[in-house]
């Protein structure tokens, strides 16, 4: 009786993952496995894919807007994810302390989170236009020169980093202050009573405490900012002369403008490989956190 | 002591309007006239509701509107009812092969989807799924982090509650159900909130995926309109602006309480 | 036997309503330019009953890709828009249907020349143009009157030389106190159309007829770059995007500004606009040519061709270039000679003019892989206007990558 009802659950168990598996398979791993071979060919969506081994990387190498893009990508990373980490983490602890209007602020930061990318890249364009944007005005109030943000060479990139930080950090306030609230409030008191003051007390109770949020926010900004498509391609379409271009666009532009479609997906496996790293600490982080709980 | 508390709480309210500026500044110029907007003002000289009247007849605002809800709806109870199967299975059932089909579940996120962007294309394309709100429904639905988030908070519900169902009777299907399934409640909520928004959001793949602009979703949409339609200038653009966000404001102002709670238990 | 026949009749007649060929099209045009299409639309169906055209609207940036993909895909619409500059493109891919039988003798004499020749690819006449579109010189009347840019009569003065243009915007915007003295779009407008149309008055060329390639003229191409350079260092103009310079233009905060003639659909329209438009001005002692980009219908290839559709696009592309009069009202010029010199045409707002503008009409070459030079063409520009690339970096890169890209 015993072993019929185990192979009659082992069967339920398969049935109930099924569903799940299937499509897994479909649209998941057979296209991952697909994106590796095309990037030994050339294709260009009209003919047939001609086999050309490792040249897509030769090409690769030699071809300054690859490298460019890439360092782009880097260099967003690099610009956006500290102030994300910093300014949440602050953000959340201020929310956190002794205060009113708790649930006030904490809407407040969290509502640009809420909204499409678009809505908050088309509207923060038109704050950095030097010509009638509201940054713009504020500049002239102070008595400097607009600068044109988004035309900039040397601003268009950073100018970006502050719309994605604006847009982001509301989320990972709300991660930090539901790590906050789990510190019992006890270890302050007693910390307290030793004689700890407020900056002592932040070092060495409340960053340590929080480090599964720590990383949980760092690893997720990071993959999520090596991947930046949108706000660029919304914001500046990779300019000004290609400043702002990120490795994501020029693999849509490869691929779906000029249909080389091998380049455009050997560039995507770059991109992957960088993110394999981090994606592959996220997933180990993760199952070690979840195994703590089970103890 | 009280005085510090007012500071900071000045402090903080001051950060936050300042924080809310650009929105702010969104909702004003949605109803200034152009040459308002060029002379950089903050309030309109006088309430110009046209902009949304114009933004209404002529862009295809509430068929973007509806596709985004379809396509977000649809991928989110679509996930909801492939994922949580799935998780529960993985995580409070017994069978061989359940360690090795739990790894698999997780591979998903080693496959960042953009990497993945153009084979998949191809493939869906393949599948006559083009230009169709299925397109972006159908390959949202294996999601690994719905069945990570789902399996590790049903794998902390104690046994009991599910021996006790079982000692009346109930069947596999049942305890799901009816015991870990309303149990994980918090679990669900966060999932859906995540993948709702993931999917309401998305940019990169309906851009790809939609040729008409009859079925674009709305962010994709919007872009298009700010780009493209040399009729439709500042004003407009922030009225439509104002428009697509309301809904989503709405909702999370009603989800708020939920959203934290659930953030809060799944930390854990 | 009466009842029989008359209920026959009646099904034959209904089943030949029911045999209407339907037909797509693709085009990229909103706002005026937009309604004016839908009109025409809207027309042919009336005077065609078998036919029915349906109009698809994709977005300007994205038609390119969305086509090639459709056709790949197996599945393009009956008929698409296409700019004459990316004809070899598709051409060369196979991606076209030859339209020889299709078109009528009268209607391929009646074209301007030049633009027939380019519609045409190894041979075979593969789009129908049905205008042209240069770029041109608009100017603020109400901003030259109030600046003293008037002659004897009080009317306005127009640049005819770079010189003339350039002392004409300064004081204009150094009397007025204007952010610019001209207003325009720095990628396209000025990498691309501003670049061709300057280079081209140098004498450039663009196509070797000799070696039938696509070859420069190192030495224009710097000194065209290092003209549109000056343009910025001295002030007259500053980067901007597409609608920041119509919006500093429309409201009066522009004196000149670089566009090409598709907006004569709005600026007429807008209360508080007095303006004029004229041709570009030209280097003295060069003919005056003018860039100007085409649009065209073409019929994308089906896996199977099915006669019945391809004709019936035919026909509906063929009638639109003949009634391109109204299409005019876009502010394109038409290129059947018939229509050019028509009253319709000649009758609206201004076209007189610019219509002579049509006679030096530079376009691209036609050859394959021009779209990813034409988009490298914004990039430099924008890389020389701010000053990221010195006038003989960008020619040593344009020169490359048109020998790249003509290779690949």
């Amino acid at each position: 009786m015993a072993v019929y009802r185990k192979k009659r659950h082992a069967l339920l168990a398969y049935l109930f993952f099924a569903p799940f598996l299937v499509l897994l398979l479909i649209f998941r791993l057979i296209p991952f496995v697909n994106s590796i071979r095309m990037i030994f060919y050339k294709w260009d969506i009209f003919g047939t894919p001609r086999y050309i081994g490792l040249g897509n990387f030769t090409r690769m190498m030699s071809d300054k807007t690859f490298w460019a893009s890439l360092w782009h990508t880097v260099y967003f990373v690099i610009l956006t994810v500290p102030p994300i980490v910093v300014l949440s983490f602050l953000i959340a602890l201020l929310i956190n302390s002794r205060i009113s209007f708790k649930n006030f602020l904490r809407s407040a930061f969290y509502l640009p989170y809420t909204l499409t990318i678009s809505v908050v890249c088309i509207t923060w364009a038109m704050l950095y236009n030097p010509y009638f944007g509201m940054i713009g005005r504020i500049m002239k109030f102070f008595g400097l020169e607009p600068i044109n943000w988004l035309s900039d060479p040397f601003w268009a990139m950073p100018a970006i980093v502050a719309t994605t930080v604006w847009w982001t950090i509301g989320f990972c306030i709300v991660l930090y202050l539901a790590g906050l609230q789990q510190i019992p409030t006890s270890y302050y008191e007693a910390a307290e009573l030793d004689g700890a003051n407020g900056f002592q007390r932040m070092f060495f109770i409340t960053i340590p405490l929080l480090k599964r949020v720590h990383v949980l926010v760092l690893v997720t900004q990071i993959i999520a900012s090596l991947q930046i498509f949108g706000q660029v391609y919304i914001m500046t379409a990779g300019g000004p002369a290609g400043r702002t271009r990120t490795l994501m666009q020029y693999v849509y532009e490869q691929g779906f403008r000029y249909f080389r479609m091998g380049y455009a997906q050997a560039m995507a496996f770059v991109l992957f490989l960088v993110m394999f790293v981090f994606a592959y600490l996220q997933l180990r982080l993760m199952i070690a956190s979840a195994k703590e709980e089970l103890v | 002591m009280k005085f510090k508390r007012y500071l900071l709480t000045i402090f903080a309210v001051v950060l936050a309007l300042v924080y809310l500026i650009p929105l702010i500044w969104m909702f004003l110029a949605s109803f200034q006239s152009e040459k308002d907007i060029l002379a950089s003002k903050w309030i309109p000289s006088q309430w110009f509701a046209a902009n949304y009247k114009i933004i209404l007849q002529r862009a295809k605002l509430a068929t973007w509107f509806v596709n985004s809800l379809i396509s977000a709806t649809g991928a989110t109870v679509g996930i909801l009812l492939v994922c949580i199967p799935a998780a529960y299975a993985v995580s409070r059932m017994e069978f061989p092969g359940r360690k090795i089909l739990y790894l698999l579940s997780l591979t998903g996120f080693m496959i960042p989807g953009q990497a993945i962007a153009i084979p998949l294309y191809l493939l869906v394309r393949r599948f006559g799924l083009v230009n169709n709100l299925l397109g972006i429904i159908i390959p949202a639905l294996p999601s690994s982090m719905a069945v990570f988030i789902l399996s590790q908070f049903m794998k902390a519900i104690p046994l009991d509650y599910e021996e006790a169902a079982r000692l009346d009777g109930a069947n596999e299907l049942d305890v799901m159900l009816k015991v870990i399934l309303p149990m994980s409640l918090p679990a669900v909520v966060t999932v859906t909130v995540l993948h709702f928004t993931w999917i309401w959001n998305d940019f990169f793949w309906p851009l790809i995926v939609m040729t008409s602009d009859k079925m674009y979703t709305l962010p994709v949409g919007l872009v298009a309109l700010a780009a493209s339609d040399v009729n439709i200038r500042y004003g407009p653009i922030m009225a439509a602006n104002v428009l697509a966000s309301l809904p989503v404001i709405v909702v999370y102002i009603f989800m708020q309480r939920y959203l934290t709670r659930g953030v809060v238990l799944s930390l854990r | 036997m009466k009842r029989l026949l008359v209920v026959t009749l009646l099904l034959a007649f209904g089943l030949l309503a029911l045999a209407k060929t339907t037909i797509t099209v693709w085009t990229f045009f909103s706002g005026g330019e937009g309604f004016l299409v839908t009109e025409l639309i809207n027309r042919f169906n009336a005077e065609h009953p078998d036919i029915e055209v349906v109009e698809q609207i994709v977005e300007w940036g994205q038609l390119y890709n969305k086509l090639t993909t459709a056709i790949a895909a197996g599945d393009p619409p009956d008929v698409s828009v296409m700019h004459l500059a990316v004809l070899p493109d598709f051409a060369s891919r196979g991606a076209l249907t030859a339209l020889d039988k299709y078109i009528s003798k009268a209607t391929l004499q009646d074209y301007v020349p030049e633009i027939l020749a380019k519609a045409h690819y190894d041979g075979k006449l593969y789009a129908v143009p049905f205008d042209t579109h240069p770029l041109v010189l608009y100017y603020n009347k109400k901003l030259l009157r109030q600046a003293g840019l008037v002659d004897e009569k009080g009317e306005v003065l127009l640049p005819k030389t770079w010189d003339e243009l350039l002392s004409y915007a300064k004081q204009a915007k150094e009397k007025l106190g204007l952010e610019v003295g001209i207003s325009s779009e720095i990628g396209a407008m000025m990498g691309d159309r501003l670049f061709t149309t300057y280079y081209a008055q140098l004498g450039g060329q663009f196509y070797d007829e000799k070696t039938k390639t696509v070859k420069l003229d190192p030495d224009k191409v710097k000194k065209t770059y290092e003209f549109i350079r000056s343009l910025y260092t001295s002030g007259i103009m500053k980067p901007m995007d597409y609608p920041t310079a119509e919006s500093l233009f429309q409201n009066n905060q522009s004196p000149f500004h670089f566009n090409g003639v598709w907006v004569m659909a709005l600026y007429p329209t807008l209360e508080g606009l007095e303006f004029g438009v004229t041709r570009l001005p030209t280097i003295p002692g060069s003919k005056p040519y003018t860039w100007a980009g085409s649009h065209t219908w073409v019929i994308p290839k089906k896996p199977k061709d099915d006669p019945a559709k391809i004709a019936a696009a035919a026909k509906f592309i063929e009638w639109f270039a003949r009634n391109a009069a109204e299409w005019a009202k876009a502010g394109h010029l038409p290129v059947l000679k018939s229509v050019l010199n028509s009253e319709a045409f000649l009758g609206l707002p201004m076209r007189k003019d610019y219509a002579n503008v049509a006679e030096y009409l530079v376009s691209s070459p036609n050859v394959k892989g021009w779209l990813e030079v034409m988009l490298k063409m914004f990039e430099i520009g924008e890389a020389v206007i701010l000053g990221k690339m010195t006038p003989d970096e960008a020619t040593k890169e344009l020169v490359n990558f048109v020998k790249q890209v003509v290779e690949d």
